[in-house]
């Protein structure tokens, strides 16, 4: 009987007695995306019925070769999870374009539900195409995780207008891994008393490394309900994962332009990315300390994977 | 399988072993070479622990630092573009597969029988890097007119941080002193050698701001691997379909086309480069028309990828033969399973 509580109550929360009530890493407020960003607006997209948060850094300048890098988040996060790396990048010649997806942060839309890798997909292009169609600088399409997978697509489509390359973070055609997300969904508390809280189980519980990154991408994620709550029901995207992760590898090494991932772990690389990357058909960027956030665990490097493409010879 | 002059000297010379090719090998390179040994003084030492890691068993902290203080003055005197005289066998990445080295052995010879000429990345990605490089160099430090082992991309601090060397040598020493020792003598690592100056090998490929061997002789290569110029492209470069250079997708070298070959090996006299550094399925692949052959010698690489290894045989009248092997039937490697991140969405 007891064993069988238990079982429904699944692993345990991280969220426990035992977890510090203050920081233990210093501060554990909230941060603005203005301590990071230039400009937060939204822009709605009447062919999408959805209106996007959007935060940039830098003006399109008209300089020969700059570059704007288009920034896609993961599952769960938003455009803040950039924050960090995009204030790297603040002093680069470049412009930064992180956005928030379809029923993610400030993104408002009708619906909410169809989260399939069609509708995210053509909901980024879209948004790329109504910002950028008479853009001068050179385009880099930036995603991780799901927003990886978006991008792979998005790239593929040939629709982004003077796309030089696209840069894939932590995303491999995981297919194996989908039935441990259940495990991982549930040990997430559902509710947090205060932002504190979140931000303070958000580095407890191993998810994210630095707690700068999570005051500013957290607090993001939540909205009101009985104190705070997710606000994207990851558990209700199920439906959808195969379909995000399905045929990446492929889609990826389609891509024209440069090609880029960066992992966490070599580990991650399926056979079909081994062989392509063994044969130099993308460059491969390796974090190994980083968790699986690798630009909110380390933004400085990220930033600098990503200006690297400045550097490079004339497209 | 093997060329058949060589089949037709079988015989003229005392064989030791059981009549193999691979013995006829041997005499081949003894005629050439003379055979006169290594310095006795070091001898002793070197075939214990030739024998030691044969097994599959790495050297003590201490050895290793021995072994690499004694090849590095071999290494310090070889030239960036390091002479070498045929019959030779050339060889291709290697990447830690240990077992598959040891059968790159039982079908191509070992030294001193057969004349051997690695083109680097001896580690990272397998599980046994740390026996693997030691082994190839002990071999190099034994019999060193015998092999030549030039230097890979993987043959730096940097990458072997982040793709396996590093964290294997932490394993298996707890510390990180095996894995310095090892990349210190990196640095001494010869970046190209010159079959019977017509037969240009290395690890990468051309580089735009190289256009003669004399420009690959005076280059200061004890050094890491820098991020760009003509040392780092020699190793990253890669051939292309496309004419002219071209930006690496690698992220460093170049790609280089047909046009860029020919005009290469036309400039140098020389009939062929030959280069690792690209996964081939069959183990090589010519391309360029023939200007430009690859090798491969990492069979099944990364245990996941279902290639076949090559290499490849130039006899003493400079016929190439390409060998082909399949990964080495063993026992006791770990599980390979690939670990995936448990969180991904």
């Amino acid at each position: 009987m007891q064993k069988d509580l238990f079982k429904k109550m699944g692993p345990p929360l991280p969220l426990s007695a035992s977890m510090p009530k203050k920081s233990f890493n210093g501060e554990m407020t909230a941060l603005s995306w203005s301590e990071f960003f230039d400009t937060c607006e939204d822009i709605r997209v009447e062919s999408r019925k959805a209106t996007f948060r959007v935060h940039r850094i830098g003006k399109e300048k008209g300089d020969e070769g700059a570059l704007t890098f288009i920034l896609l988040h993961g599952a769960g996060h938003t455009s803040l999870s950039w924050a960090l790396c995009a204030k790297e990048m603040a002093d680069a010649n470049c412009q930064v374009f992180a956005f928030d997806c379809r029923a993610h942060g400030s993104t408002t839309s009708d619906d909410e539900e169809d989260l399939s890798v069609e509708v995210l997909t053509e909901d980024a292009t879209s948004l790329i195409e109504q910002c950028f169609n008479e853009t001068k600088n050179q385009i880099v399409i930036v995603g991780h995780s799901m927003g990886g997978a978006i991008a792979a697509r998005v790239a593929a489509s040939g629709r982004v207008p003077r796309l030089v390359a696209t840069i894939v973070i932590d995303v491999v055609e995981a297919l194996a891994a989908l039935p441990g997300m259940h495990r991982i969904l549930e040990a997430r508390p559902q509710h947090f008393p205060t932002l504190e809280d979140a931000i303070n189980w958000s580095i407890y519980s191993g998810m994210l490394k630095k707690s700068e990154s999570a005051r500013v991408s957290i607090p993001s994620q939540l909205v009101p309900s009985n104190g705070l709550t997710w606000r994207t029901r990851l558990e209700k995207t199920e439906p959808f994962w195969k379909g995000w992760f399905t045929d990446l590898s492929k889609t990826f090494l389609s891509v024209k332009g440069h090609r880029v991932l960066i992992l966490a772990g070599t580990d991650r690389l399926d056979k079909e990315l081994t062989i392509a990357h063994m044969q130099g058909r993308f460059q491969l960027i390796l974090f190994p300390t980083c968790g699986h956030t690798i630009q909110e665990d380390d933004p400085q490097r990220t930033a600098q994977a990503l200006l690297q493409l400045q550097t490079k010879n004339k497209w | 399988m093997v060329t058949t002059p060589r089949e037709n000297l079988r015989g003229q010379f005392s064989i030791q072993t059981t009549a193999s090719l691979t013995a006829t090998r041997t005499n081949m390179s003894a005629r050439r070479t003379g055979n006169k040994g290594p310095d006795p003084s070091t001898q002793g030492d070197v075939d214990k622990w030739i024998a030691k890691v044969m097994e599959c068993k790495a050297l003590s902290e201490q050895e290793v630092k021995q072994l690499c203080d004694k090849a590095k003055e071999i290494l310090i005197e070889e030239s960036n573009v390091q002479e070498v005289r045929c019959p030779v066998t050339v060889c291709g990445d290697v990447h830690g597969q240990f077992h598959d080295l040891i059968e790159l052995f039982r079908i191509g010879g070992s030294s001193p029988d057969t004349n051997l000429l690695f083109m680097g990345d001896y580690v990272d990605r397998g599980y046994y890097s740390v026996e693997t490089v030691t082994l190839l160099v002990l071999l190099k430090t034994r019999y060193k007119d015998r092999i030549t082992i030039l230097r890979g991309n993987h043959e730096s601090r940097q990458i072997t941080q982040v793709y396996g060397f590093y964290d294997e040598c932490l394993r298996k020493y707890g510390n990180p002193n095996v894995w310095k020792f090892f990349t210190d003598l990196f640095d001494y690592l010869p970046l190209t050698a010159l079959i019977e100056s017509q037969i240009f090998c290395l690890h990468g490929g051309l580089s735009p701001t190289i256009d003669s061997l004399d420009q690959v002789r005076s280059l200061d290569r004890i050094q890491e691997v820098p991020h760009e110029g003509p040392m780092c492209d020699l190793l990253w470069s890669d051939p292309d379909e496309r004419c002219g250079w071209g930006i690496s997708p690698r992220g460093a070298g170049y790609t280089f086309g047909q046009d860029i070959s020919e005009q290469y090996n036309h400039n140098n006299g020389l009939k062929l480069v030959s280069r690792a550094h690209q996964l081939v399925m069959e183990g090589y692949n010519w391309c360029h028309d023939q200007n430009v052959v690859t090798i491969f010698s990492a069979p099944n690489y990364c245990y996941r990828c279902a290639n076949q290894a090559a290499i490849m045989e130039v006899d003493e009248r400079m016929n190439y033969t390409f060998l082909q092997f399949d990964p080495a039937p063993r026992k006791g490697e770990p599980h390979v399973t690939r670990r995936t991140p448990d969180y991904f969405l």
